[in-house]
């Protein structure tokens, strides 16, 4: 391996451990979300170690998701479904109890559904475990990919993902949006006002929703399709980790869900 | 936005009653959900007002409709999608929400009489009577017809009138018509945009 990628791999790795971090400073802030968050600590550790592992090799022939090694993703399960009997809660755990006796082939076909627009379509309890191995290598794969300058769908340049979340990056006097892909975690430039979902502009229709509790958060909402995504305002809270900082308000998702809107993907936590 | 190969179904967070889909215990979060003070803001695209750059800025507006509360502007940030700014502000546009909710803005007319050393309040009635009696027997006394070469030009040179950028399209016509037609030739509306 070259100096360059060692350097670049022990990038992504430091990252993920400011992931770790953040994770755990937060637990204490959010008693409500603690379980969740100290699960999603164990599981950020365990994919802080898939990126320190795992070094990409992208291939200009063919898309980001054609690229990832379904076998070696079959590979890191039995550490995530352990992670989970461990740390996570009974039905997650009796779940990963039931996937572990289902054994490799079945392991294999799961993780192929995953790598496509599938994944929608799959239960949380079993995508939770393949989005965990998967984050980290499609988040390795894109990295190495340069950025699409007056790319603005709603979609992930890099792999077509659904967007996860939104980050408010400062820009100037204002904040510019990101959003965040669910499926390979990569940023992109994305217009503000407007709805990811349906491309609603009306801005009667598109509220964001904020906690005087938590101000870097909001839920930013659709009224026409009803769809949201949460917002983590880097320029009120620099330090935050828009992945983690997401995470760990699942309250603002229980809001949301009393107040008639859902979310366009829920994330690893199920939220 | 063409999404239609995407399936999701509309779920929400709840799996088994009172538990998350992973089996997260809802309750806390029920509870938490309950007690938070949420604020509904809306996002509004405008322009500077001050000058010719025009830079964009976004809004915030604070309101529930649901509640009668009025709509009170919280926030005003640089637009980064604006092609001319990218979400830059002068200091002037930084500080557009003191235009539009700072306490010390002036509500109502004031007048400095000649000599004085301070500012009165003055009634709208009595300002605008004032005004229009000056200015006729300033017209009358000045007004000029024909120019030294015996030009028609019927000019009023003796009055200025000065606005401001923040004033409206609309207040700028009735301006520009009412001055120009008491041949006012002295006309600044700060118009920029």
């Amino acid at each position: 391996m070259t100096q360059a990628l060692r350097l670049e791999r022990d990038g992504r790795r430091r990252q993920w451990d400011r992931r770790v971090r953040r994770a755990r400073e937060l637990r204490d802030r959010h008693p409500a979300a603690a379980a969740a968050l100290g699960l999603y600590e164990e599981v950020l550790k365990f994919q802080a170690d898939v990126a320190g592992d795992f070094t990409p090799a992208p291939h200009g022939e063919y898309s980001l998701r054609e690229q990832i090694d379904i076998v070696y993703i079959s590979s890191q399960v039995p550490s995530i479904l352990t992670l989970a009997m461990e740390h996570g809660p009974s039905t997650l755990s009796q779940h990963a109890r039931m996937l572990r006796d289902a054994g490799g082939v079945c392991w294999e076909s799961m993780a192929e559904a995953a790598v496509t627009y599938a994944v929608a379509e799959m239960h949380p309890l079993d995508s939770f475990f393949f989005r965990a191995c998967l984050q980290p290598v499609a988040e390795s794969l894109q990295s190495r990919l340069p950025d699409l300058p007056g790319y603005s769908k709603n979609v992930c340049p890099a792999c077509g993902g659904l967007p996860q979340l939104s980050v408010l990056r400062p820009e100037g006097e204002g904040a510019s949006r990101f959003l965040l892909c669910s499926f390979c975690l990569r940023e992109w430039l994305f217009r503000r006002i407007l709805c990811p979902w349906c491309g609603e502009e009306g801005k009667e229709k598109l509220p964001f929703y904020t906690a005087e509790e938590f101000v870097h958060l909001r839920v930013e909402a659709c009224d026409t399709c009803k769809r949201y995504l949460k917002a983590v305002d880097m320029t009120i809270d620099g330090r935050a980790e828009p992945l983690v900082d997401e995470a760990s308000l699942a309250v603002l998702d229980v809001w949301a869900g009393e107040h008639g809107y859902s979310k366009i993907v829920g994330n690893l936590l199920g939220f | 936005m063409d999404l239609s190969r995407r399936s999701f179904l509309k779920t929400g967070v709840a799996g088994a009653v009172g538990a998350s889909v992973l089996g997260f215990d809802l309750q806390p979060l029920y509870a938490q959900s309950s007690t938070l003070k949420i604020s509904r803001t809306t996002e509004t695209r405008s322009t500077c007002p001050y000058c010719s750059v025009s830079c964009g800025v976004i809004i915030h507006t604070i309101g529930d409709r649901a509640k009668n509360v009025t709509p009170q502007v919280v926030h005003v940030e640089g637009d980064p999608d604006h092609p001319i700014n990218r979400g830059t502000l002068c200091p002037k546009g930084s500080s557009l929400l003191q235009d539009i909710v700072n306490d010390r803005r002036l509500l109502k007319p004031q007048v400095r009489r000649p000599g004085s050393d301070h500012w009165e309040d003055i009634s709208w009635d009595q300002a605008i009577e004032e005004i229009a009696a000056r200015t006729k027997q300033l017209r009358d006394a000045t007004f000029v017809e024909k120019d030294a070469n015996g030009k028609t030009v019927n000019r009023l040179d003796s009055l200025a009138f000065a606005g401001g950028c923040t004033d409206t399209n609309e207040f700028n016509y009735l301006v520009v018509k009412s001055m120009r037609s008491m041949g006012v030739t002295c006309l600044e509306n700060q118009a920029r945009v």
